[in-house]
């Protein structure tokens, strides 16, 4: 009934297969992570992580909390440094000044001083731009398309306008390279598609964008490509469209009338079934549409289906090949 | 100018604050000088009291030289060796512990370094502010002191300069400190362990000095105190000098450097 070990199979060898050309150099790269490990005491939070973001392309990190998404930006960033490999920007280490006046970032949780006017903020932050050799170009016209309540405290602002704020500093300088760690969180439907915009209009400019979110819709909408990142480890990378036709998704149907046990034997993708009953439950890999058009002739009473994570499923994946 | 920039941007943010701390130092300044009067008019009954206090005890208070009810034991017995550099101290350290730690314990570090600005430009600019703040409103509270003295007597038979050089010399007592706790801060990234840190050299500091000379062997530990360096040179007789100036302004310098050097190569928000 099951063909679960070829399905396992064929995801472990196509992480293994991503993990070592990832580790290639690769000079055209505007972000070049090589082999990055990071631990904090006996916490490995990294681990051998190696991935690329090209000018022009859009770049997904998807995980669950404490899968590393952040440790890998904050080394990326130069808050942290790495235990052991590389975290490359523009060529050259975030740090310097000439390299990070040209990236923009937005941290997962943003925090600005909050008894000061986002207009000092913002001055602040465009005066040092413009002392870095790097002057921002339109600001007002990028405040105003976001809607940043400039003339108010930074701690009057409600979540949502506090993280316009945190776009327009990541924005400010027309960057060639954004780190944006879940840039839509705490933003209304309106706003969530105007960040995706102002996305998608960086990576027509050129902009190498590194995204973290756990919203696979979001990831669906705007990356290229994706990386899952599971216990410090980039347990897979492909357009997300390979990925989603990798995972796993279980089905529960109730049907009118019994099928016969073996109804689902030889579906594409079937990892295991069980009928009992008028009951049917399985697991399957990709498309459930075979599965469910083999169980119609019995009347459909009902359908419950659950998406498996990305990053549980590739690190059962990876135990399983291990 | 970079440094400058954060400098000014740290000042501007606490600008309210700021103005609330020089404006209750000043307030405290006034108060001690308006008691002058009675204290010089019931001279007597203070210096028998002092009379009576071990040498170490009155030298600690600042009162060693001088009798309390003339102007120069009154104000280093009531002002420049109690609560007035007290509080500038408190600032100083809250400045200076905030000035990293406390930025990054609070998450807004990780937003400013998101500039193009070096971790080494962030650090000078924030220690020239605390220094800076702490600076002007000692000059401030001074020059309120230059202002209602006179008609008190309480600069009678002083320099004119005394109370200025008593103002630079605690300045530098203050930039010891405050250089402790930015420096912890800026090695650890915990503000509460910059400000226990700083707030227990201060202890140390006080009561060594004061209790070394209790005991003949250890009397030459007095010498290695910052309050020493301060009360013990007569400031507002003597110029700022070596060890009342130099020294301690130095020590300080030393100090800030090695936070920087440490703060620019650990992790950040961890």
């Amino acid at each position: 009934m099951s063909n679960g070990t070829t399905a396992n199979g064929d995801m472990a060898s196509y992480a293994g297969d991503m993990s070592s050309g990832s580790s290639r150099e690769d000079t055209t790269a505007s972000i070049d992570v090589t082999d990055l490990a990071k631990s904090f005491g006996p916490v490995r939070a990294l681990d051998g992580v190696s991935l690329r973001v090209h000018p022009g392309e859009v770049y997904g990190l998807l995980g669950a909390n404490g899968a590393g998404k952040t440790t890998l930006m904050r080394c990326l960033l130069g808050y942290l440094n790495p235990s052991r490999g590389s975290a490359r920007t523009l060529g050259g280490n975030s740090r310097d000044v000439d390299v990070r006046c040209r990236v923009g970032y937005l941290p997962g949780d943003l925090r600005l001083p909050v008894r000061s006017a986002v207009q000092d903020i913002l001055r602040f932050h465009t005066r040092l731009q413009a002392q870095a050799g790097r002057p921002v170009a339109d600001v007002d016209d990028l405040l105003t398309r976001l809607e940043v309540p400039t003339d108010r405290r930074f701690g009057a602002l409600s979540k949502g306008n506090r993280q316009k704020v945190g776009l327009a500093l990541s924005l400010l300088a027309d960057p060639e390279v954004l780190v944006l760690d879940e840039p839509t969180s705490g933003l209304d439907p309106r706003m969530q598609e105007l960040v995706l915009d102002i996305v998608r209009e960086r990576r027509a400019k050129g902009a190498a964008v590194l995204l973290s979110t756990h919203i696979l819709s979001e990831a669906e909408a705007i990356a290229d490509r994706v990386g899952v990142l599971s216990h410090g480890t980039l347990v897979a990378e492909a357009p997300l469209g390979d990925l989603l036709e990798r995972a796993q998704q279980s089905i529960e149907v109730a049907l009118d009338d019994p099928p016969p046990p073996n109804i689902l034997d030889g579906t594409p993708g079937l990892v295991r079934a069980s009928v009992q009953g008028t009951e049917v439950q399985a697991i399957v890999t990709g498309s459930l549409s075979e599965a469910i058009r083999a169980l119609a002739p019995y009347g459909v009473r009902r359908i419950a289906t659950r998406a498996h994570e990305l990053d549980e499923m590739f690190q059962q994946t990876r135990n399983g090949a291990s | 100018m970079t440094t400058i920039t954060v400098a000014l941007a740290f000042l501007r943010d606490r600008r309210r604050s700021l103005i609330a701390w020089t404006l209750g130092i000043i307030a405290l300044v006034l108060i001690m000088a308006v008691f002058y009067p009675s204290i010089r008019d019931t001279g007597a009954d203070f210096d028998a009291y002092v009379e009576s206090l071990p040498e170490s005890v009155r030298d600690s208070l600042g009162i060693s030289g001088a009798s309390i009810a003339s102007p120069e034991g009154y104000l280093m017995s009531q002002m420049y060796s109690n609560i007035y550099p007290i509080v500038i101290l408190i600032l100083g350290i809250s400045m200076g512990s905030w000035a990293i730690a406390g930025a990054e314990g609070d998450g807004t570090l990780e937003m400013t370094l998101a500039a193009p600005l070096r971790r080494v430009c962030l650090a000078w600019g924030r220690f020239i502010s605390m220094a800076a703040a702490t600076l002007t409103i000692t000059l401030i509270s001074t020059a309120a002191l230059a202002v209602i003295a006179p008609p008190l007597g309480l600069l009678d038979g002083l320099p004119w300069w005394g109370i200025w050089s008593a103002a630079i010399s605690q300045w530098a007592l203050v930039l010891i400190y405050a250089s402790v706790a930015f420096a912890i801060g800026a090695a650890t990234g915990r503000r509460a362990w910059a400000i226990s840190g700083a707030a227990a050299l201060i202890v140390i500091g006080f009561l060594g000095q004061m209790f070394a000379s209790l005991a003949q062997p250890l009397e030459y530990l007095r010498t290695t105190s910052p309050w020493y360096w301060f009360l013990g040179s007569s400031p507002l007789t003597e110029p700022p000098g070596l060890v009342s100036f130099v020294l301690p302004a130095g020590l300080a310098l030393v100090i800030t450097v090695a936070g920087v050097w440490r703060f620019d190569r650990r992790d950040i928000g961890t």
